[in-house]
């Protein structure tokens, strides 16, 4: 009989976790990252349909990239048929592709989960649906354990959301998927847990008494909170679920909205609405690859030529032309992480024909994200009325995946319960090890 | 852009968190003072165009880079001739014979070049040794400065100095004491190429047994085997890699496979994806491969030459050469039907002149050498072997 384990299938970071022995075991999954039991949930598939996850993904997405050359061929895709009044005709439909493009970076693939329309992707000559995106990232995974463990593994405990949709059919279909995904990479038994009351069985290792606790799960792609009764595993009770999809990297993208497009002449006159719309798909990480056409190219090489904004149009050719975008993201990130010990960072990132300086403070970052605060807030105090508790009551809030270190957040909860019931958990981990808790409970 | 706004922004942050004033005025004192280097250096670049010295500068620089191509010219022995299809070697230097097998064993004979005589044996496998087991030995010559890639056909490669390789004795090579590049499991050695050249031209084309091409940039081509992978080049299952060739942008790309069949297309024809651009018979595979550059000044435009499995010598002038310009075409024939049906069979070839040098491996595990001004003469190697294993050019 194989292993059972269980696995955080993170937007930004995954983690897998096996419970034996009344011990919990963090698997060192990523050995080239800095904390190994940490994997980031990206995936590098190459031409030839190799893959690789993790730090060793960004590794190779860089070497193969970064200031790489580039020929684009046109080519048929299909047509397309008009139809208007008695006219009806048939128009062939063309793409540029980049014939020497040597791998497809996948970064966000658990969005796709919450996204009705996305289906998968087309990756060199074959298309990938979504349960087979997730499926090869999984499968790489398993392997990965079970080479750290020498054993088999059959059975996983998976960690969702626990909402992907507010439609219960939708939300089912989207469990279905991640399902499909975890069989066809070898699983044998998959079941699931919300992440958030993973990150609660974690919790009640520590506890000596039941308590009502509010696990806040701020990670990088949703906030999912979860009030529930701990400490005794026979009266285990959950008395409400919240949730709602903002969490990391849309902060990330708010960042980059208010205080980057400048950067690459948002905002300087003449540019022309094409120049303009490719500079707004700058806050979508996933569209940039599509940015790097011929096509883009002249227009931008034509606003250097008549010297409409130069420096600036050199810099957004260079940040996509040259593959840049997913370091350029990174740097967003690790400033915005650095805001929450330090008051003030630097965002600072340079490269072919590329130099941006931004200082940016935290009072600016709180202003960049206010909207998305006021949600949060209100996601917050929906949950605790449904739990049927006051504020009063609950007797710890356990905060767990990055985005909760985010110190705002912190402050809305040290307002709301007071600073001595805000437990700090493991803000990468605890779901993996919750999971691993489950796993072996079902076995 | 530092405005107005940023800097009123930094002052709320100050006066909600007066601890983030030192960690701001550190920031910008450390801008402040790079902008200021940067400044001072762009204002030493201003003076220096001003008073001409930056010009005297880049003249330096264009005499320099001058002076390289020269040497480089040099170096190549041809003015304007740069072939990629064979090595070049000067009389001083030695000649570098490596007959290899698909299990990565390699044996190496140093030759030196004055010793070269007409049909003499340069090397020889121990007698009585059965040296030709499952597969056939591949055979290449280079010069001592090449450096060496080794093609697996999983599209894994590995690059080796020619020095890197010990020498065995020339007179004894046995299997036994190969050095050896062991494959991975399940991966076989199927080519070893010189790429020293390879800066020099603008693309790679690696060409597969079955006559299928895939050209690759240069830039691309070197960060390919920086990580040691290149691509199968493949389309069919049982096809293999059969080797690589460097070329330029208005060069054509020769083909000629075992069965006598030879074909041409521009260079700029030749497609990025794997495409099949010579069409075989099942049985028939590639046996030589060799680039025709338009840049080649008239009167080295020689010929080519192609040796066949008996030892006789085809040799036609390049004019005979008709490019095609469509794919999966079966190309020009060297020699009759009948001869093919006889059972006459090319083991190698490439582009000739009167002052090179031909090696052919016999089947009886010899290796001699020729002239290849006599080749052309005679029109087959003297006292015919009773089979070629394999045939490799060197030029002078």
């Amino acid at each position: 009989m194989g292993l059972k384990v269980g696995i955080d299938f993170g937007t930004s970071n995954s983690g897998v976790a096996i419970y034996r022995n009344g011990r919990i075991e963090l698997l060192p999954i990523d050995r080239q990252n800095v904390v190994p039991e940490v994997v980031k949930t990206i995936l590098y598939i190459t031409r030839d349909y190799k893959v690789a996850i993790g730090q060793e993904a960004a590794e190779h997405y860089y070497k193969d990239n970064v200031n790489r050359r580039r020929h684009f061929v046109k080519k048929w895709v299909g047509e397309i048929d008009f139809h208007g009044g008695d006219m009806f005709y048939v128009r062939d439909i063309y793409v540029y592709v980049d014939e020497l493009q040597p791998g497809r970076l996948l970064q966000f693939i658990k969005t796709g989960l919450r996204s009705p329309h996305y289906d998968g992707t087309q990756i060199f000559d074959r298309y990938y649906r979504l349960s087979e995106i997730i499926q090869v990232y999984l499968k790489e995974l398993k392997q990965r354990a079970e080479k750290i463990l020498d054993e088999p593994i059959t059975s996983v405990t998976l960690g969702r959301p626990v909402k992907f949709f507010d439609d219960a059919e939708k939300d089912r279909k989207s469990e279905n998927i991640l399902k499909e995904a975890a069989l066809s990479a070898g699983f044998e038994q998959v079941d699931f847990e919300f992440e958030p009351v993973a990150a609660a069985y974690y919790y009640e290792r520590s506890l000596t008494r039941p308590q009502n606790v509010l696990i806040f799960d701020f990670g990088g792609g949703t906030l999912d909170i979860t009030i529930m009764r701990l400490g005794d595993p026979g009266q285990r009770k959950v008395y409400a679920t919240g949730g709602i999809g903002i969490a990391g990297s849309d902060f990330d993208r708010a960042i980059i909205q208010k205080r980057m497009l400048a950067h690459f002449g948002k905002g300087e006159p003449d540019l022309g609405v094409e120049i303009n719309d490719l500079i707004d798909s700058l806050t979508d990480w996933m569209v940039i690859p599509d940015l790097s056409t011929p096509h883009a190219r002249l227009i931008l090489e034509q606003a250097v030529l008549h010297r409409r904004a130069p420096v600036q149009m050199r810099m957004f050719e260079s940040l996509i032309f040259n593959d840049l975008a997913f370091a350029f993201y990174n740097t967003v990130e690790l400033t915005k992480i650095a805001l929450s010990d330090l008051g003030a960072s630097v965002l600072a990132f340079s490269g072919k024909d590329i130099e941006l300086w931004e200082l940016y403070t935290r009072h600016q970052f709180e202003l960049d994200i206010l909207d998305y605060q006021e949600q949060i807030r209100a996601v917050l105090i929906n949950a605790i009325n449904a739990s049927g508790l006051e504020p009063g009551q609950i007797d710890a809030v356990v905060k767990t995946g990055g985005s909760s270190n985010i110190p705002i957040f912190t402050q809305m909860l040290v307002k709301l319960f007071g600073k001595d019931k805000i437990k700090e958990s493991d803000a990468f981990n605890s779901v993996t090890a919750g999971l691993a808790i489950k796993a072996s409970l079902e076995t | 852009m530092v405005t107005h706004e940023k800097i009123e922004e930094w002052i709320c942050e100050v006066e909600e968190r007066p601890s983030s004033a030192p960690v701001i005025i550190r920031y910008i004192a450390n801008r402040l003072s790079e902008l200021t280097r940067r400044n001072q250096e762009l204002l030493a670049d201003n003076i220096a165009l001003r008073t001409d010295k930056k010009v005297d500068d880049y003249e330096n620089r264009i005499s320099n880079l001058e002076y390289q191509v020269g040497l480089l010219k040099r170096q190549l022995s041809e003015p304007g001739l740069i072939d990629s299809s064979s090595p070049m070697i000067a009389q001083h230097e030695s000649a570098i014979l490596f007959v290899y097998n698909s299990k990565g064993k390699i044996l190496k004979a140093v030759i030196p070049v004055s010793t070269l005589e007409s049909g003499k044996a340069v090397a020889q496998f121990i007698t009585g040794e059965n040296w030709i087991d499952a597969d056939t030995p591949m055979f290449v010559v280079v010069n001592s400065r090449e450096e060496l890639l080794l093609i697996y056909d999983s599209g894994r490669t590995m690059t080796l100095n020619v020095d890197d390789i010990p020498a065995n004795d020339a007179t004894q090579l046995d299997w036994q004491h190969a050095y050896l590049q062991e494959p991975r499991s399940g991966e076989a050695l199927v080519a070893i190429m010189p790429v020293a050249k390879m800066g020099l031209f603008d693309y790679a084309l690696q060409i597969s047994r079955r006559g299928f091409v895939k050209k690759i940039m240069e830039g691309s081509f070197e960060s390919f085997i920086a990580n040691n992978f290149i691509g199968a080049g493949i389309k069919l299952t049982p096809d293999k890699p059969f080797g690589l060739i460097f070329a330029k942008k208005e060069d054509n790309l020769v083909l000629v496979s075992r069965e006598g069949f030879l074909l041409s297309m521009d260079v700029g024809r030749l497609p990025f994806a794997v495409e099949e651009i010579l069409q075989l018979s099942t049985n028939d595979h590639l046996e030589a491969i060799f680039v025709v550059s338009k840049s080649t000044p008239t009167e080295v435009k020689s010929s080519f030459l192609v040796m066949t499995e008996g030892g006789k010598v085809i040799n036609r002038n390049l004019s005979w050469i008709e490019p095609v310009s469509s794919f999966r075409t079966r190309g020009q024939s060297l020699f009759s039907k009948e001869k093919r049906t006889s059972g006459v069979r090319v083991v190698g070839g490439g582009l000739a002149q009167d002052d090179d040098w031909g090696f052919a491996l016999a089947i009886s595990g010899q290796i001699t050498c020729h002239p290849i001004k006599e080749l052309f003469s005679t029109g087959a190697l003297p006292n015919p072997p009773t089979g070629l294993v394999g045939f490799s050019l060197l030029k002078k």
